[in-house]
């Protein structure tokens, strides 16, 4: 279910400035999109556009070719199909149980009783939570982390086949963050489409198989890591950074080294150094 | 809901703005004086000019203005439909099954819904002009005199404040939520009154959670700066009464004497 942006533009009703400039590009089945760019530039109003929750003001999105704009089915259709995971997504609970919680979204979608209990159960799981020890409790019994995972569990209780996150990891602890990136990364690995807003670098470069750049709305740079994050004027110019490991491999180039491009991590940082003065590679 | 500015200061250094929060409250009880005092359709005429002539000097958007008081309207509506069908008085215009329609209550509809729109924008004009904390500083003033009889003035106007400022806040919040829950396929569209209500509990409770969230965080953070209520409390903006001041006192009274002249000639 390929999703497309074409030139779209979206303004929002209180301002004037567009908040989206001509954005183009397609989402592609399987992939593990990273959107990154400054406060305001514009990402958290793109990825509403990708469920239509937002409608461009001049352009279209296309879910398999068709029109969500003008297409109420097909609108309908992507809402079941892309779960949108806010940022903070703990502060949208409200019922008075794990269960019902967790089974808003899958009631919404007029499923039976019995298949609801079911997609909870396995949500839950999912996110490494059991079923028999929180269903029937106050989903404001739990600490921070675990709020967000049974947020996670009610976006992932319906299913869908593309999963969009705003700043999954924000406001949490470096387990916490460690325990999200490798679920994000796991649900990856089964087949379905991530898109992923974040501010921190290493994860985007780390776990992304394409990156975008926004730059007060417009797309400034697209492609994969290795091609985005070896633009570190470009990118520092726009307010962002690149990964610690890649910082430092460019200084070290710039005194003499010769690292190849790409090192995103500290252990690919490590191996380099040491295959470039001979020693052991791990 | 995103529209909706009831409340929110738009910042400017007008001489509206510039103004006394003082004397800007009680200037706001002087312009109810006006809009009740104004006579008739003429006498309205002229409070809206003034009204007008007050847009002016505060150099606000007039679409801001109709924005802020947008979500009030319905009571506006509400009141112009309520005088055209229950007043009867004068000749009958339309009669029709139990629908009466008079000269009587065409003009009761247009007079009382004019006038509400007016004091709409008044008040809609006295938050646009003033930052919650002066608006709130010039009631505390105002309340002062309560003090005596252990009225706890300060505290009320921090509380007033804290909810104005917090007012859009929760707006903003509100929004989220409602697209947070329409990504889990809820609908706030269709269905009957009942069906609709309900589906705005998801909404509700996480706004809830967040006032008192927000309550917790900040009753912390004003502690933590020492804050123990009015007692002993100085300022570092003391409110001084300026010419400006003066004048825009005088030139209420002199609307307002005007409006009384027409009453009493009876134009």
């Amino acid at each position: 279910m390929p999703i497309t942006f074409d030139h779209v533009t979206y303004s929002y009703p209180s301002s004037c400035e567009p908040a989206l400039r001509d954005i183009s590009f397609t989402i592609e089945d399987g992939e593990f999109l990273g959107i990154i760019g400054h406060t305001g530039s514009g990402k958290s109003t793109l990825i509403q556009h990708i469920n239509g929750l937002l409608l461009p003001s001049k352009g279209s999105v296309l879910v398999d070719g068709m029109d969500i704009a003008s297409n109420r089915v097909a609108r309908r259709d992507t809402r079941r199909k892309v779960g949108l995971v806010f940022q903070y997504p703990e502060y949208q609970l409200f019922a008075d149980t794990v269960k019902a919680d967790v089974g808003f979204g899958p009631r919404n979608l007029g499923l039976g009783e019995e298949e609801i209990i079911t997609r909870v159960r396995q949500a839950l799981a999912r996110v490494g939570l059991s079923y028999e020890e929180c269903a029937e409790k106050s989903p404001f019994d739990f600490s921070g982390g675990q709020r967000r995972r049974i947020a996670l569990a009610g976006i992932l209780a319906m299913q869908p086949s593309v999963l969009v996150l705003d700043e999954p990891m924000a406001g949490l602890d470096p387990r916490g963050r460690e325990n999200i990136m490798r679920f994000i990364c796991s649900l990856h690995e089964e087949g379905m489409t991530i898109v992923m807003v974040s501010h921190n670098m290493e994860d985007v470069a780390v776990h992304a198989t394409r990156v975008i750049t926004l730059k007060k709305g417009e797309i400034l740079m697209q492609g994969t890591p290795r091609e985005v994050f070896s633009h570190p004027k470009e990118l520092r110019d726009v307010g962002l950074g690149v990964p610690l490991a890649t910082a430092f491999a460019t200084e070290l180039n710039e005194c003499g080294f010769a690292l190849p491009a790409g090192i995103f991590t500290l252990e690919e940082l490590a191996d380099a150094v040491a295959a470039e003065l001979g020693g052991v590679v791990s | 809901m995103g529209n909706l500015i009831l409340g929110q200061y738009c910042p400017g250094t007008s001489v509206v703005h510039r103004t006394d929060p003082r004397i800007k409250l009680f200037l706001v009880i002087f312009y109810l004086a006006l809009v009740f005092v104004a006579p008739g359709f003429s006498g309205l005429a002229v409070v809206t000019a003034f009204t007008c002539l007050i847009i002016f000097f505060a150099k606000i958007p007039f679409r801001t203005i109709l924005n802020s008081i947008k979500p009030l309207l319905f009571i506006v509506i509400i009141t112009a439909l309520i005088n055209l069908f229950f007043v009867h008085s004068g000749e009958a215009v339309v009669d029709w099954m139990f629908f009466t329609i008079t000269t009587g209550s065409i003009y009761m509809a247009i007079f009382l819904s004019w006038r509400l729109a007016l004091l709409l924008f008044g008040m809609s004009l006295l938050t646009l002009t003033t930052s919650p904390i002066d608006l709130t500083d010039g009631a505390e003033h105002l309340m002062r005199p309560f003090e005596r009889i252990g009225f706890p003035a300060h505290e009320f106007a921090m509380m007033m404040g804290i909810a104005l400022r917090f007012l859009p806040v929760f707006m903003d919040e509100a929004a989220k939520i409602k697209k947070a829950q329409e990504a889990r396929g809820a609908d706030f569209e269709s269905g009957n009154f009942i069906t609709r209500g309900k589906s705005i509990i998801p909404i509700l409770v996480p706004l809830f959670v967040s006032a008192f969230r927000h309550a917790d965080e900040l009753a912390m953070a004003m502690e933590s700066r020492c804050y123990h209520g009015g007692v002993g409390r100085t300022r570092m903006h003391v409110l001084a009464i300026k010419n400006h001041d003066y004048a825009a006192i005088a030139v209420f009274a002199v609307a307002l004497a005007c409006l009384i002249v027409m009453r009493v000639v009876g134009l």
